[in-house]
This record gives structure tokens, sequence and C-alpha cells, in this order.
């Protein structure tokens, strides 16, 4: 006998053949695709122990924040692969029986798969070979060319990417040029004793009278101390003794602790004049503590923070800025240039952005963009320099910043490329 | 240790076996730890051998740097071939210790030490002020060793062979050196040098030789660390590697020449290497360590296995070094 | 040419305090104290816990500063050294592991950065037409008030007495009835408490690191082999010897100037072996 409408049956069939239609459409929809995950290795070898471990702490602790806040943001995406990076702080303890074990350490115990950072012609000399022999790449950031010039040929994957050495010999002239110390006429300088100082103090010999004459800037005073002096005072007093008073003291080759027992002991003798030097200041807290307060407030030296710098992309930005308010936050003090962005994490960011442009880790793909690509990081947005600058081929190079210390951080003051022709 | 004929022919042909076969299966680091147990262990003889002789020598460090920055000079400046410059390094090393202890071994015990450690500073702060030797920023770039044959010392393959022969032929050495008459001799002139010179022992002739034996091979160990490693500065010849060769025989065992630095260099090249990541507490362990031996294990942790069987421990080593008074 | 003159007898009174710390330390305990550099280091640090942290007053903190580390001296005589017996080797291998320990301790508390110790006196006064800092002459100042009480001490007290003659004959002085462990360890103390003294001074004029004792070891180890062991008059005259080398040698021969103080000492050694006012004392065998 026919229902009334629709069976029971028919309906139980109906919804039920709905059912498994939306569940055989639901099965067969495309799957979404899972991100692939990784590790990034990143490694360094810095002085952690022994006599420059108070410059190479501060550098490893930013970086560490750098890859920190990284890794809190997700991860960096490169290509199809998400990666967590993963900085490993090699201690070279500043010997050469350092430098190996921790060249060693990162390129085959620790297998990283990038090396930054690198400040010394034997470190770099190092770390360039055992890089070279494992195919990674090797951004570094030695200052001293000679030693670059005789490894660079054999290390297609070593980039150097820093600040110019050459051009900061003209930090007075660019100081009085523009117009931060515009009264100044005469200057004591003052470098240390090794090949790079005392081959700048020969071409500032050299320039002398040409500066006196184009910018009436005059050198009354030149001298040359041992690199390990603690006591400055047998030179200072002597640029006391001058008359008139000297306008400025240039440490044309100076390290951030020579520096500092120069202001330290200038104020000392009552020598309150500009002290003026190219020496790169980690934590300028430290350098605050160890020359005095009062003295350090008189140092203007070469490098500034990002925040300072001009033609930094707003990503980097804001990326210096976090760091920098992480190690306030820890530390109390600031943590300017110094090394702690353009020693390590410069280099990292930099390489970074290459392997993101490349869309790989592959070292040849990231060499080929290093290479041909503007790269950005901390510092700006840079072109490697195609010819043979000092001997190297990969050469990214930003310009030369000057800042003064003003409390227990720095200012930017002024900024040039090249030197004035 | 007394062993009979069949033991040695199975050491002399098992040891180098092995040795030959780690590169191929030793991870990279642990071929550093040994190179460097190779280096410490012949740095600690060499101290040790001027104990026996009654010397506390607190200058080794000297040694490692002449044939360091000589193998470095030949090889950089003069373009000689690797093994020349090692062998001419080594000899110079050992004229070093000829010249110098000529002089200095005149002077005894306390004299000896403030003397040798005056002459490892000197020595340091010269090159330090020496532009043609790298002055404080080092030499690098120096030309290693060309590949022998299948032996590549591009990697540390030919490094690991050429730091373990070293080691062979100086362990070799030593231990005859302590087996032999020489080595009774040392040990009488040790003990008591006026006694040993009454029995009409030319003491300066021992006390020399013993020195220019250490001189030679921790100077050939140098001139082949500089070019393992690639590059040398005067930083890498601080103070405190002397103390390295002291904490290496200490620790190990004064009383053989031989194995006591071989034991020690092994414990010190494995924490050196592991603990570098906590650099203050590592300097803080070795020092506990040197302490905690002294007081409580003088002749060094090969005894342990003789403490724990109760046998007496041996005490002869430090007797010729007790202040009269 | 003054202010050179001030560097130098500032630098050179430093330098006397180092070295009669560590002549004194020799003479009783018979073997070179390779710690001595360490306390040095020590002194300075102890000082800026309590003067910048517990914010004690100057004085105050130079003195317990002083005590401290003096007093850990004596407790290492008493407790490290005399046990072993007075041989030479274990002595010097145990100050070579306390040498690591300080270190290592002062690593891991402090870290290795630089510190700096601010002057007691700031500002600078004019002598014969030069400027000196007065911090200087303070430091000065208090070197030689401890070198007079020191000689004081030596000369004219019982205990002075006691310990020159520990110095001279062990044995001997026992049996006059002196306490020679007592001695031995005020000895020592007093040695380590002078190297202390040396670090906070110039410290106040440097600065301090966890490294600086090697350097100070260095230093005090040049100036008694030059001087002669166990003479503090010799120390007096080499500390002025080796300061003049360290003050007016950079200004005049650069940085071959740690080389002339090495070459001075090779030839004082080559015609008088046991140093300038050295007298030969039994060390060994």
């Amino acid at each position: 006998m026919k229902q009334r409408g629709i069976s029971t049956r028919f309906s139980v069939i109906c919804v039920v053949s709905v059912l498994v239609a939306l569940a055989l459409m639901v099965a067969c929809a495309a799957p979404a695709p899972t991100p692939k995950m990784g590790v990034l290795k990143v490694g360094t070898s810095l002085p952690m122990s022994g006599p420059a471990a108070a410059w190479g702490n501060p550098i490893a602790e930013a970086t560490q924040i750098y890859v920190d806040l990284l890794n809190q943001d997700g991860g960096v995406t490169i290509g199809d692969t998400t990666y967590t990076l993963k900085l490993i702080v090699s201690d070279d303890k500043y010997t050469p029986e350092g430098v190996k074990a921790s060249a060693d350490r990162l390129v085959y115990t620790e297998k990283v798969d990038v090396v930054v950072g690198g400040w010394l012609p034997t470190l770099a000399t190092v770390l360039a070979a055992e890089c070279t022999a494992a195919n990674i790449v090797f951004i570094q950031n030695v200052r001293e060319l000679p030693g670059l010039a005789v490894v660079s040929p054999e290390h297609p994957t070593m980039f150097n990417l820093g600040d110019p050495q050459i051009q900061m010999m003209w930090v007075p002239i660019q100081l009085k040029q523009q117009g931060a110390l515009p009264d100044i006429k005469t200057y004591a300088m003052l470098t240390k004793d090794d090949t790079i100082g005392r081959s700048t103090a020969e071409t500032i010999i050299g320039l002398k009278e040409e500066w006196k004459a184009k910018y009436g800037l005059d050198m009354v005073y030149d001298a040359i101390f041992p690199i390990a002096s603690v006591d400055m005072t047998p030179w200072l007093s002597a640029i006391a003794a001058l008359k008139p008073k000297v306008d400025l003291i240039y440490a044309a080759s100076a390290t951030a602790t020579n520096m500092a027992l120069i202001a330290k002991q200038s104020h000392e003798l009552g020598l309150d004049v500009p002290v003026v030097g190219i020496a790169s200041l980690t934590d300028v807290g430290a350098f605050c503590d160890t020359a005095g307060y009062d003295a350090s407030q008189y140092a203007y030296t070469i490098g500034c923070a990002p925040w300072q710098a001009s033609g930094v992309s707003a990503e980097y930005l804001e990326m210096a800025s976090r760091i920098r308010q992480v190690y306030r936050d820890k530390h109390g003090t600031d943590l300017t240039y110094g090394a702690a962005f353009g020693y390590c994490a410069t280099q990292l960011a930099a390489y970074l952005e290459a392997a993101k442009i490349a869309g790989s880790t592959k070292t040849e793909d990231v060499v080929r963009a290093l290479e041909t690509q503007p790269i950005k990081h901390f510092y700006g947005t840079l072109m490697a320099s195609g010819e043979e600058t000092y001997g190297i081929k990969h050469r990214l190079m930003y310009d030369a910043m000057v800042v003064k210390v003003e409390g227990r951080e720095t200012k930017f003051v002024v900024a040039f490329g090249e030197p004035i022709p | 240790m007394q062993l009979n004929r069949s033991a040695k022919l199975v050491l002399g042909f098992m040891i180098p076996a092995l040795i030959a076969c780690a590169p191929l299966f030793l991870p990279s680091r642990w071929q550093h730890i040994l190179i460097m147990w190779a280096v410490w262990t012949i740095v600690g003889m060499g101290w040790l051998v001027m104990l026996r002789v009654g010397e506390f020598s607190a200058g080794q460090v000297v040694f490692l740097a002449i044939g360091a920055y000589a193998a470095s000079v030949l090889t950089l400046y003069f373009h000689w071939s690797f093994w020349s410059a090692w062998i001419v390094a080594g000899v110079v090393s050992a004229i070093f210790a000829l010249a110098i202890g000529v002089f200095v071994l005149r002077l005894r015990g306390l004299y000896f030490l403030v003397i040798t450690f005056v002459v490892a500073e000197m020595a340091r702060l010269a090159i330090a002020a020496t532009d043609y030797l790298g002055a404080s920023e080092g030499m690098w770039g120096m030309p290693g060793p060309a590949n022998i044959g299948p032996i590549s010392f591009s990697t540390k393959q030919g490094w690991f062979y050429l730091f373990f022969f070293i080691l062979i032929i100086a362990c070799l050495t030593f231990w005859r050196v302590e087996k032999s008459r020489i080595g009774r001799v040392y040990m009488y002139i040790g003990t008591s040098a006026d006694l040993a010179q009454s029995f009409g022992l030319h003491i300066m002739k021992y006390k020399v030789q013993a020195f220019v034996l250490g001189g030679f091979f921790t100077g050939l160990t140098g001139a082949a660390m500089a070019h393992y490693f690639g590059a040398i500065s005067p930083e890498g010849f601080v103070f405190y590697y002397s103390l390295v060769a002291q904490i290496v025989a200490i620790l190990g065992g004064i009383g053989h020449l031989v194995l006591g630095p071989l034991l020690g260099a092994f414990l010190y090249a494995g924490v050196d290497e592991y603990l570098a990541i906590i650099p203050g507490w590592r300097t803080l362990l070795m020092g506990l360590l040197l302490l905690i031996v002294i007081f409580f294990l003088p002749s060094g942790l090969l005894t342990l296995r003789g403490q724990f069987l109760g046998v007496k421990e041996r005490k002869f080593p430090w007797y010729f070094l007790r202040r009269r008074s | 040419m003054v202010s050179l003159s001030v560097y130098w007898v500032t630098l050179s009174l430093n330098y006397v305090l180092l070295a009669t710390g560590l002549t004194l330390t020799i003479s009783i305990m018979r073997v070179v104290n390779l710690a001595h550099g360490h306390f040095y280091m020590a002194g300075a640090f102890v000082f800026l816990v309590l003067f910048k942290q517990a914010h004690l007053y100057y004085g105050i903190a130079i003195l317990l500063s002083i005590v401290t580390v003096g007093g850990l001296g004596m407790l290492i005589e008493a407790k490290l050294y005399r046990p072993l017996g007075g041989r030479i080797a274990p002595s010097i291998v145990c100050m070579s592991g306390l040498l690591l320990i300080l270190e290592g301790i002062a690593v891991v508390v402090f870290g290795p950065d630089f510190r700096d110790i601010p002057p007691l006196l700031a500002g600078t006064v004019n002598v014969g037409g030069t400027v000196v800092g007065i911090e200087r002459i303070l430091v000065a100042c208090v070197a030689l008030l401890a070198m007079a009480g020191l000689f004081y001490l030596l000369r004219y007290t019982k205990l002075g007495k006691s310990m020159r003659a520990t110095a001279q004959d062990r044995e001997a002085a026992s049996l006059m009835g002196i306490n020679v462990g007592l001695v031995s360890s005020v000895s020592m103390g007093i040695g380590v408490a002078l190297a202390a003294l040396a670090g906070i001074q110039i410290s106040a004029v440097y600065y301090i690191s966890p490294f600086v004792g090697i350097g100070a070891l260095v230093t005090s180890i040049l100036v008694i082999t030059l001087g002669g062991m166990g003479s503090v008059m010799g120390a007096f005259i080499a500390a002025f010897v080796i300061g003049a080398c360290d003050s007016f040698g950079p200004m005049l021969v650069g940085r071959y100037y740690q080389l002339l103080g090495l070459g001075i000492i090779t030839l004082i050694l080559l015609l008088r072996p046991l140093g300038l006012l050295g007298t030969p004392f039994e060390v060994s065998d």
C-alpha cells in the first residue's frame, strides 16, 4: 500500500546518500599544504674569555637577542621552508689555538650552515679556510685589509661587510666641515704601535700640510704609543703642556680601551678637549665605566646604532629597536653600534636577506644573491662591489658614521662616504 | 710496566694500525682533541724530564714559541718546504735550550724557576715587538705540507698522522730514557745532586741534556702546531701554557715519564674542549683539580689504581725537591 | 719632564709594594708565589665590591679589603701551604692551582669586563710647570706610608724581628721560642696584603679586570729578580729601575720599552746572578 509522501526508508537513504556525498567531497578536497620546518644553524667565533672578552660578550649577546626575536616572530621563511634559527657562539679565546679549535667546532662538530662575524685577520684566515673546505658562506668584517687580500682569492664563499677603513681617518675634517666642531684649529695625534697604527700615522702626517692649508686644521703633536699601554700620561702631559691649548686629541688608531684611558687620563690632567677616535664601542656603559663618567662625555668615535644611521629600512630599524630594548631591560645600559650590530648581527641579516631573495639556503644560490642583488641589513641596503677593492671582490661597505658619547648612550653626529676630494 | 715479547709485538702492530684508521671514523672534534692531546703530552714530558733532574721549569712554552716562529719564518718568508722547516725548527729550539741551559742550569731551584719564567716572557715580548715576526698581530698564511699520496694535509687527516708520529717518537725516546742508565742518572741527580756529584757524575752535562731533549721535541711540536693552526700570535704563548705543561704532568702522575703526561694530557684536552662554553668555570675547575690532586693524590691519577688495591704509593718523585732547613 | 718624573715615582712606588709583598712571601715560603698577581687583582675586586656596592667610606673600604685579602693569605699559608711540608714542587703546583681558582672565580662572579674604580681626589695641581693629577700623588703617598710602616715593623717591633729570624733560619727561630707557624702566616698575610693594596691603588688610575694578574706577576718577578730575592732594599731599588724603564721607556724607545727592562736585567744577572742585593739562601737540595 502506498504511504502518504516519502517513505521513511527513502528519506533515510536520501539523507545517508547526501551525507556520504558530503563526506566524499570533504575527503577529496585538496589538502592544505603543511609548511616545511627546518633549523638553520648560524655560527660565529668570538673572544668570550681572555683579554678581549669584554669586547666579545656584548656582541654575542646582541646577536643572540636578534636570533631569539626572529624565532619569536615565527622564524625565517626561505623558499618554502620556515627556519628556526640557532646561534652557536664559539669561544676563540683570542689565541691561535682557540681560533683553530673554534673554527673546527663550528664547521665540523656543530655543522653550521653559515658563519658570520670575524674581525681579526688570523681569525678570518682560519675560518675562511674551514668554510671554503665545507662550502658554506662566510660573511666577515675584517678591518685589516692586508690579511684579506692574502686569503680572498681562494675563498669564493667569503664576503666582507663593514664600514670603511680608509675613509675613517678623515673624521676630524668631517667633524669640522659638517659643523659638529667648527672651531677646531689644532689637534694632537696619538696612534697605537702596530702595523695599522703606524701606516695610519704615516698617511696622516703626509696629509698634514694639505689639511692645514685646505681645512685650517693643524697637527701640533704626534706620538705613537705601545699598544698595551695603560698609562697615557707621558704623552698626555706633553700635550697638556702645549701652548696654546690644543683643540682636539685624535686617537687616529686606538682600541676602545686605549680611548677610554686617554679620555680618563686627559680629564685627570684637566685637558678637557674632545677625544676623537675610530674604535668601536660595544657597550657604551662599559666605556663610561672604564673612562669615568665625566671623562667619557668628551669622546667621539666611529660607528653608530642602526637607529642613528640613515637609509636603514623600517623593518630593520624596528628590529634594532627591539634588540636595544631587550638589552636595556636586562642591563640598564644602552647597546649601540659597537660591534654589537656591526660585527655579527648585520652579517647575519645580510645572509638571511640573500637567502630569502634566492629562495634557498644552498651555498651557490646565496652567494649568487649576495653578489648580484641589493641586500638589506641593519645599516642600509648595499650591493656588493664587483671590482677588486683592496683585493676583495665581495665587499659590501656602508658609510662611516660618527657618534658622540652623551650620558651613557651615544648620539649621532655626522656621516660620510667618500673622502672629500 | 713489564711486557713480554708477544705483548710488545701485538701492541707494536695494534697501536699504529689504530692510529692509521682513526681519521676515517673519528669525528672531527675528536681528531682535534687527540691532536691537542699529542701536543700537551709532549710538552708535559719535556717539563717532567726536567723535574726528574730536580729542576722546576716555568718556561716550557718558550720552546713551543721558538719552534712555531722559526718554522713559520722559514716557510712563509723563505719558502722552504714544511718538512725541512719543521726539522730545522726543532733543531733551533734545541740549540736555544742548549744556549740558555748552559747559563741557567748553573742556578738551582728557585732561581732556575724564576729565570725560566723570565726567559719565556722575554721571548714572547721580543716577538711581540718585532715586525718581522708579525708583532702583536701575528703571522698567518704559512703554507703547510703538500699532500703525500692519499694523505691530505688540507683536512685534519695528515696532521693527525704527523702529530701522532711525533708523539710516538717522543714517547719511545722518553721511555728509553726512563728505562736506561741515563734515566737512572737523572733520578740520582734529582734526588741528591751533591751525592751524585761525589760519585763522579757530571751534573751539568745531564741537566743540559735533559733540557735540550725536552726543548727539541717541544720545538718540533710547536712548528707543527703553527702550521696546523694556520696562524700564530704572541697571545698563543702566554705563561698559562707553561702552567698547562705542569697540569698535564701532575694530573697524570709524575711517577712515569711517559704514561703520566699521556694520561694527564688526555684529561686536559678533553676537559678543555668540552668545557669551552663555560670559560670561567673551566679555569676554576682546572685549579680545583690541581689542588685536589696535589693534596690527595700527589703522585697523580696513575696511582689511583694502586691506591684502590692498597699498594703503597711510590713517594720517590718528590724526594729530591725537599727543602732543607 | 717633570710629569714624567712624577709618573716614574708613582709607578715605581706601586712596583715597590708589589715586589716587597712577593719578597716577603718568598722569604717565608721559599718558593715564588705564582698567585701573587692574582691577589693584586683580588684586592682590587674586593675593594670594588666594598666601595661601590656596600657604599663604605673610601678609607674604610681600603682597610677592609687589605685585611680581607691578608686574612685569606694567612689562611692559605696555614691550611694549604704548610701541610705540603715546604717541598718546592708541590707548593708551586698548589700556587698555580690557586692562581687558576682566583681567576676563575673573578670571571664567574664579575665577568670578563674592565672595571673602573673612581679616584678619591679628583683634580690637578701644578708641579714645576706641568700638570699632575692629585690622585697619583695620593697613590704615591699611601705607598710610601705603607713602606714606612713595613720598615718600622721589620726593624723595631718584636713581630718584625721574629719575621726576619724565621726567614733567616726557621729551625733556629723555633728553637728560640718563636711561634714559627704564626709568624709564617702573618708574613704571608702581609705580603699578600701589600699586593692587594697595590691593586687597589693602581686601579684608581687605570682599570681592573680578572686578567691583570699575570701582568702583575711578571712585573713583580722581574723586580725581585733584579733586586735579589729576599732583599727588601733590593726590591726598592729594582722597582725604581724597572719603573724608569716603564715610564721613560715608551717615550724613548716606543714599543721596545719592555725589552729595555729585560735587557737591563739580563746584563745585571750576567754580572751578579743573584740580583743586585741578593743573598743566596737555601732553597733546594
